[in-house]
C-alpha cells in the first residue's frame, strides 16, 4: 500500500523559519510542499521519510529566502494492482460503492466488480448480495471491508492541459487527479465479518473447479 | 522537482504507522508546530493516517470492531518494531525455507495478517495450484506463531544479528527473471 519515492528538489526556507534547526526547517519545508498532495503517476504523498542529501543554503538576490537543494525519500500511498487492503464503506449509489481509506476516498467499486448477483436497494442505500434466494448479505455503510485493487486512473492536472466537455466548452473545474478502482467479487472480499470463522468453505467450490481445469481430476470437498 | 526513483522501496503498513506516530509527536503535540498554519496539510494527513490505523473514535456503534494489524503489531511489540522483519525471528525466516512466496505476498501478509485460509488464498496468487491445503494451513499457523510470539521468548538483539542470505529461488523471484531472460533471447 505504501512505497518510498526518492525526490530531488529545491526548497526555500523563509526567514521566519531561521529559528528552527536546519534539519527541522528543511523537513517542514518539504512536508509543507508535498504532504497530502498527489504527484502524477507517483501517488499520494504522506510525509518525509528521511533526508538523503542537502546542499549548503544559498540566498538569492532580492529575497531573504534560503535555497537548499535536497534529495529525500517520501512516504507515498500507492496501492499496486491486485493488492488486498482494508477500507470502510463510505457511501453507496446505484453505480457502486465508495470506499474510505481515510487517507483518500477516491476509491470506487463499480457494481460490475461485486459478487454476482448483487443489487442496489435505494431504501437501505446499500448493496445487497443474494447468493441464493432468501439469503441476503448487506454491504452496510461504515463496515470494514477487504477489497482488491484492480485498476488506477490518472488525470493529469498540468495547467497547460485544457479539459473540454462534449460540446467543446472549456471545463474550468478540475476533477480528481487520481482514482482507484477496486473489486469485491471473490470469497474473502467484502465486509470482514462475513468471513470470520469460515475455514475456506466457500472457496471450496472454486478450488474444485480450478483443480478440474488444471489436471482433470476432482477431489471431493470435505 | 525531479522524481529520481518513483519506487525505491516498499513499506509495510506497520512501518508507516510507526513513522506517522513518531511524526505526530512533533506535528500534532508540539505547541509551536501545532499553531503553524502552513503545516495544516501535514497535520491533516497525519490525522488521517492515525484514523486509518487506530480506527475512528466517532464511528457509530453497532459496526464490526476491527483493529488494524499494523496497530496490533505495534501494541504487541512496542519496544522492538523490527523483530518481524529482520533476524531469525522474522516472518521471512519462518516461511522462506518451506514456501516460495514473492515480495508482494509477504508484504500483504504483514498488512492483512491472514488468519483463515480464505484470506490467505486471496493474498497468494493461484494459492490452490501452488500449495496443498495442509501447506496453506501450516502457513497460517506459522504466521500466527510469528506474529504473536511472546516478547520475553525472543532473545535480545536478534534484529541486528547477521544472517546468511537466503538463496534467491526461495524468494520466488527466479521464475520471473527466467521469463525475462528468455524474452530477451
Amino acid at each position: 500500500m505504501f512505497i518510498l519515492t526518492t525526490i530531488q528538489d529545491l526548497v526555500q526556507i523563509t526567514p521566519e523559519d531561521f529559528n528552527k534547526t536546519s534539519a527541522r526547517a528543511i523537513k517542514d519545508a518539504i512536508n509543507v510542499k508535498y504532504s497530502n498532495k498527489v504527484v502524477h503517476k507517483v501517488g499520494l504523498c504522506i510525509c518525509m521519510w528521511d533526508l538523503l542529501k542537502a546542499s549548503e543554503g544559498l540566498i538569492g538576490h532580492g529575497t531573504g529566502l534560503v535555497n537548499v537543494n535536497v534529495e529525500f525519500r517520501m512516504v507515498v500511498l500507492r496501492p499496486f494492482c491486485g493488492e488486498i487492503l482494508h477500507g470502510r464503506i463510505k457511501s453507496a449509489n446505484s453505480e457502486g460503492m465508495v470506499i474510505d481509506l481515510d487517507f483518500t476516498y477516491e476509491v470506487f467499486v463499480p457494481h460490475a466488480n461485486l459478487f454476482d448477483p448483487s443489487e442496489y436497494d435505494p431504501q437501505e442505500n446499500a448493496w445487497i448480495w443474494r447468493p441464493e434466494p432468501g439469503n441476503e448479505f448487506f454491504f452496510d455503510k461504515g463496515e470494514t471491508v477487504l477489497l482488491r485493487i484492480v485498476r488506477e486512473e490518472w488525470f493529469d492536472q498540468k495547467p497547460s492541459i485544457v479539459q473540454k466537455d462534449e460540446q467543446g466548452n472549456v471545463v474550468e473545474r478540475r476533477g480528481v487527479p487520481w482514482r482507484i478502482i477496486g473489486a469485491m467479487n471473490t470469497s474473502g472480499l467484502g465486509p470482514i465479518m462475513w468471513w470470520e470463522g469460515q475455514e475456506g468453505e466457500e472457496g471450496g467450490e472454486e478450488e474444485v473447479e480450478q483443480q478440474l481445469l488444471e489436471n482433470g481430476d476432482v477431489e471431493m470437498e470435505e | 522537482m525531479h522524481i529520481k526513483t518513483s519506487q525505491s522501496a516498499l513499506l509495510s503498513n506497520h512501518e508507516v504507522y510507526q513513522h506517522i506516530r513518531a511524526e505526530s509527536e512533533h506535528y500534532l503535540n508540539d505547541e509551536t508546530a501545532n499553531r503553524d498554519k502552513a503545516l495544516s496539510n501535514v497535520r491533516e494527513i497525519l490525522k488521517d493516517g492515525l484514523r486509518y490505523f487506530e480506527g475512528d473514535p466517532s464511528a457509530p456503534p453497532g459496526l464490526t470492531q476491527f483493529v488494524n494489524p499494523a496497530k496490533e503489531i505495534s501494541d504487541l511489540h512496542p519496544a522492538r518494531p523490527m523483530t518481524l522483519y529482520k533476524g531469525p525471528n522474522s516472518l521471512l525466516r519462518a516461511l522462506a525455507p518451506k514456501y516460495r512466496l514473492n515480495k508482494a505476498e509477504y508484504l500483504q501478509i504483514y498488512n492483512v495478517r491472514p488468519t483463515s485460509r480464505i484470506t490467505l488464498e486471496l493474498i497468494i496468487e493461484e494459492a490452490t495450484l501452488r500449495f496443498r491445503e495442509e501447506e496453506l494451513d501450516d502457513m497460517i499457523d506459522t504466521i500466527w506463531r510469528v506474529f504473536y510470539e511472546e516478547e520475553k521468548d525472543i532473545p535480545a538483539g536478534v534484529e541486528d544479528q547477521e544472517m546468511e542470505k537466503l538463496p534467491d529461488e526461495m524468494l520466488g523471484d527466479s521464475r520471473r527473471k527466467h521469463k525475462k531472460a528468455k524474452r530477451r533471447a
